[in-house]
């Protein structure tokens, strides 16, 4: 046990050196120069120079990334080229809003896909079951910037019931918090619980044909109990893949969702350093999120080994 | 069209009758094998009649609903909506298929092997894996479409390779929890290689749940590729696609909704289609 | 499927929202929160960052410290913080503050404070637009408290219009990582980088105290969400610049500050083939049908460019654009005699997409073949001030102060001539306008030039399209500004009904 997940950590560490690199690497491949936003089209080729070289855009990226390792260590991540404060500051401000957003949404998800799946797999080709699909498709296919503003178009347009867009404080304003929250979780949620009703459903439907269900069906025990607990665990592998990579996607995939909700979180971070070339807010902006999704992969082989104690004799 | 007229009838008995499920299904098959195949006859006709041609405007003929002369109606600067939803269908289906092509072989296969074999090959999977996911697709995609421009391979590539970790995941997990299934274990110990037991019971016993997964990425493939339209990143106009004519359509949602629904539906439909024929074949299997 | 007929209940709408407009006012209703959503996240509201003084943004300054001078109509400029400024040469300026200004922390904005800020702007630190225009001041002296004299390196017509701008938006020497002071009717209550600006009135503002209690600019980068949440009430007030909005909320009578203030333009670059000869660029002027572009990427809001010298311009001359004619493109290119091909680089915006399919039809037409190719904005930067494009598409508000915009982008070697255009003839016509006083005679001179740039082709003017903003009917106090070039709001004006 102790080996595999010391091997783990090494993987996550080797994972997390060569995202660094390749961030680091960033200046060299995208065009555009972060000196035109910053000192204005009248700057003179001289200063443009100096403000570069200041930056060390050009040494070689594990230089780079030895310099950012050391300065990290002692908790200066950089200063935004834009606004002139500690990426460090912006970071910490803004994690905490897109992580609230993304758990909230993976909530919504799963409260939806979990009993949908469920009734859809008892009857496979029943009326819950085509309904749900026909749902679920219909949301797959629709871009996630139309539902976003599809639901703004419901739910505050037409109802009045919610905010459009922006963000309140939750210690400050907890109710306005919440409600400002609901929609952009709900778009986020929806989208997502889409792809996990498939997947759980076809999880469930071969759990389902198993001999041990059938015989616990024929001894007569209710369709919610079965499902509830002898089918929706082993069913539920791909579910949890699907679970965990989407905590990657929704820091850099959150973008959308952020900037149609105007909601300051990560996204919306790494949008403006992007259309700036802010190079020190990208890299801790890649970096942050990298090491996030490493953690939330980790997290999810671990529930893997709690849910399936197979996996844990296999790991040996 | 004839076959689907045909096809009407029975389906409504059969939708009054659960017992006949198969039939309905077939039905259902032939619905969507029918679409599909409309589809990329229309795609290919898009390439080849001059008559359909996605970018030729008609200044004259600007946000005109649909009529005998523009089936579909016209968009902002009076392109013919039915010309442009199908030759859409031409990117979608590239861009579709190679995320297939990418995301279930390659991932699929870096999946079960690092399931099966663990050990060296399965950190080295891993690590390849997580590096792709870790690595915020965004900016991936902005520096490589700046690099390169937006064109129908880069884009396709680019939405292929960041679905590879997903399949590979799915096949990794799926593997690992059929490898010590006592039929697996049973071809082992009858002397049967790691190559062989893949590829006779490993893989079709991983596939369904791969495979389910798969018709999904075609599709959040063919959406993602709009919602990169939307932020500036997909392919480069006046290229069209179904997820950019969404994406250029909601401008005009308010005042010309039908630009946005014939592509939003016909995407639906092939959507639909393509689970539909995924959940047939998957029955199908021995 | 007359566009007019909305337009009219619109306007119909607006006048009697105006006529209303007056009632709560006089009732005496102050206070109240006024919620405005912005295109730009003001993450600076030091005007030498020049958050402040975008298009958009430009009513954040004017709340905060409220400028020397602020746009009027037709050009027109209006004394805010300055009571006047008089020139007989355009080289020495005097510059005359209202009497006993201070900032929002009680200490005085004299002449001292202005030459502070000027000098601050002008610093070689300065990241401000206004740089080079602060640096031509060859001396500033106070006369008295509220008199500065200026004497510039060289007589500029455009000095006086850069007061309205950063230049004019006279701030104290920030303390470290702190906004600095002004003296406009707001202050600074709270700042949320990403999300907001909070502002309270100044209580030592000059002026008549401002009717609301507090007024807050939210950042909402999604065009379409951002008019939704006006639509839905999130806020009471919004920054619009597509087309499509505009018309919209004309259909939808909202109240409006909107003119026509933003050109779309594309430059030619000069400096290497296919551009370089300008038949070429004539062929491709002719080839180019602007009521189209109008039509279909303008929906019809808006009107056509003629030239640099703008329909809402102080200066009256005009210029003579040549008529759509592709059978003129199709000679000239004949007579050019090789094929034409070049990149048209340009942005992802809806519009700007539309535009350039609508271009590359008409091109085709006369057998040009252009390639769109669409960049994100930073890349589109480098390849406009790096001069690496063929043609690049450039969406600005420049063009509404003419004498910046004149001088700015046509005389050779100008920072903003991006064209590489070289006409000695435009440059020596401009730096002479320049140096001239008489208005008049200023006019006939930039007529003359912009007659030669449009006959020439360095820059293809396509349009004037809208923007501006759209509040919700309770909203009070929004100026008209059709007859305007430049969106500039005093917020210490609106009020809202509550």
């Amino acid at each position: 046990m102790m080996r595999t997940w010391t091997v783990r950590a090494g993987r996550a560490a080797i994972v997390l050196a060569l995202l660094g690199l390749v961030t680091m690497s960033l200046p060299m491949l995208l065009t555009g120069n972060p000196a035109l936003s910053v000192l204005g089209p009248d700057a003179t080729p001289e200063r443009i120079e100096a403000f570069l070289a200041e930056l060390n855009l050009d040494d070689p990226p594990p230089a780079r990334l030895a310099d950012w390792l050391a300065a990290a260590a002692q908790g200066d991540l950089g200063t935004s080229l834009v606004t002139g404060r500690p990426v460090a500051d912006e970071i910490a401000r803004r994690l905490p809003v897109t992580l609230e957003l993304l758990i909230g949404g993976q909530i919504v998800a799963l409260a939806i896909a979990v009993p949908l799946a469920m009734a859809s797999a008892w009857k496979p080709g029943g009326r819950v079951d085509r309904a749900g699909t026909l749902a679920s498709f219909l949301l797959i296919a629709t871009p996630p910037f139309i539902i976003a503003l599809g639901l703004i178009a419901v739910f505050a347009v037409a109802l009045g019931a919610l905010p459009a867009t922006g963000w309140r404080d939750a210690w400050i304003d907890p109710a306005g918090h919440l409600r400002h929250l609901a929609l952009p979780v709900l778009a986020t949620g929806l989208a997502e619980a889409a792809v996990l009703v498939r997947l759980l459903r076809a999880g469930l439907i071969e759990t389902l044909d198993q001999p041990y269900i059938l015989a616990a069906r024929s001894r007569g025990m209710s369709a919610p109990v079965l499902l509830a607990t002898r089918a929706l665990r082993p069913s539920s592998f791909s579910a949890l893949t699907i679970v965990g990579m989407t905590v990657g996607l929704a820091f850099g995939g959150s973008v959308l969702i952020e900037s149609v909700f105007a909601i300051p979180g990560m996204g919306q971070l790494a949008m403006g350093a992007i259309e700036t070339r802010d190079f020190p807010v990208i890299e801790a902006v890649i970096i942050f999120s990298g090491a996030a999704v490493v953690v939330a992969s980790i997290a999810v082989d671990l529930i893997y080994s709690l849910v399936d104690p197979r996996t844990r004799n296999a790991s040996r | 069209m004839h076959p689907v007229e045909t096809a009407a009838a029975p389906a409504a008995q059969a939708a009054r009758d659960p017992r006949r499920a198969p039939s309905r299904g077939r039905i259902g098959t032939a619905l969507a094998s029918c679409w599909l195949a409309l589809v990329v006859l229309g795609a290919a006709a898009s390439s080849l009649l001059p008559a359909l041609d996605p970018l030729r405007a008609d200044f004259s003929a600007i946000l005109e609903p649909p009529s005998a002369q523009h089936w579909l109606g016209t968009d902002a600067i009076g392109r013919d909506i039915l010309a442009r939803t199908l030759a859409g269908g031409r990117s979608s289906l590239i861009v579709g298929a190679m995320t297939v092509a990418f995301g279930l072989v390659a991932g699929g296969l870096l999946g079960i092997a690092a399931g099966y074999l663990r050990g060296v090959v399965d950190g080295a999977v891993g690590i390849l894996t997580d590096l792709i996911l870790a690595f915020p697709a965004l900016i991936l995609i902005m520096a490589v479409v700046s690099l390169s421009g937006a064109g129908y391979w880069t884009i396709g590539l680019l939405i292929g390779g960041l679905s590879v970790p997903a399949f590979a995941r799915l096949a990794r997990a799926s593997t690992i929890s059929v490898r010590e299934q006592d039929y697996v274990l049973a071809a082992r110990n009858m002397g049967a290689g790691p190559l062989r037991v893949m590829r006779t019971e490993i893989i079709p016993n991983v596939l369904p749940t791969v495979g389910a997964y798969s018709f999904a990425a075609v599709t959040a493939s063919i959406v993602v590729e709009g919602s990169l339209s939307f932020l500036g990143f997909g392919l480069q106009p006046p290229l069209p696609s179904w997820g950019n004519l969404i994406a250029e359509g909601r401008v005009h949602f308010a005042t010309a909704p039908w630009i946005t629904a014939a592509p939003a539906l016909t995407l639906c439909a092939t959507v639909l289609s393509v689970n539909v024929l995924g959940q047939a074949l998957s029955k199908g299997r021995p | 499927m007359s566009p007019y007929r909305p337009l009219a209940a619109a306007a119909g709408l607006a006048a009697a929202a105006a006529l209303s407009a007056c009632a709560p006012a006089a009732d005496g209703a102050a206070g109240g929160t006024l919620t405005v959503g912005l295109d730009t996240d003001v993450t600076s509201l030091d005007p030498i960052d020049n958050l402040v003084a975008h298009q958009s943004t430009l009513i954040v300054g004017n709340a905060v410290y409220e400028p020397l001078f602020t746009d009027g109509p037709e050009g027109a400029l209006e004394p805010r913080l300055a009571e006047s400024i008089e020139t007989g040469d355009l080289r020495t300026w005097t510059l005359k503050l209202k009497p006993d200004l201070v900032f929002s922390d009680g200490s005085p904005l004299d002449a001292e404070a202005v030459i502070g800020h000027f000098e601050r702007m002008a610093g070689p630190e300065s990241t401000c637009l206004c740089q080079p225009a602060a640096a031509q001041i060859d001396s500033a002296e106070a006369v008295d408290d509220t008199t500065v004299r200026l004497t510039l390196a060289a007589p500029d017509a455009a000095f006086d219009r850069g007061l309205t701008r950063s230049l004019g938006m006279i701030a104290t020497e920030p303390e470290e990582g702190k906004a600095p002071l002004g003296a406009g009717a707001f202050t600074v209550a709270s700042t949320d980088p990403g999300s907001s600006v909070t502002l309270e009135p100044n209580p030592e503002y000059h002026g008549p105290a401002p009717i609301l209690d507090r007024l807050v600019f939210r950042f909402l980068p999604d065009t379409d969400s951002r008019y939704q949440s006006l639509s839905s009430g999130t806020v009471d007030m919004v920054w619009l610049n597509t087309a499509h909005l505009v018309a919209q909320a004309r259909t939808e009578g909202l109240t409006t500050a909107i003119a026509d203030s933003t050109t779309a333009t594309a430059f030619l670059n000069t400096t290497r083939p296919p551009f370089d000869d300008v038949r070429v660029r004539q062929a491709v002027q002719a080839a180019i049908n602007r009521e189209v572009i109008l039509e279909a990427a303008d929906q019809g809001a808006g009107r056509l460019s003629d030239g640099p010298i703008t329909s809402g311009s102080p200066y009256t001359a005009r210029t003579d654009h040549p008529d759509f004619d592709p059978d003129r493109a199709r000679r000239l290119l004949a007579e050019y005699g090789e094929p034409v091909a070049f990149d048209y680089t340009t942005d992802a915006r809806p519009q700007s997409a539309q535009r350039a399919a609508v271009i590359q039809q008409m091109l085709a037409d006369v057998g040009i073949d252009m390639t769109i190719d669409t960049v994100d904005a930073a890349t589109m930067d480098t390849r406009l001030f790096g001069r690496d494009f063929d043609a690049i598409e450039f969406f600005t508000s420049a063009y509404g102060e003419t004498d910046t915009a004149m001088k700015s982008i046509f005389p050779e070697g100008a920072p903003g001539n991006f064209s590489g255009y070289a006409d000695p003839e435009v440059t020596s016509l401009i730096g002479e306008a320049g140096e001239t006083v008489d208005p008049e005679e200023r006019a006939g001179l930039y007529g003359e030039a912009a007659q030669i740039i449009v006959d020439e082709a360095p820059v293809l003017f396509y349009t004037e399209s809208p923007s501006g903003f759209a509040a919700s009917y309770t909203v009070g106090g929004i100026p008209d500004l059709s007859e305007h070039n430049v969106i500039s709001i005093l917020p210490s004006e609106l009020w809202i009904r509550r």
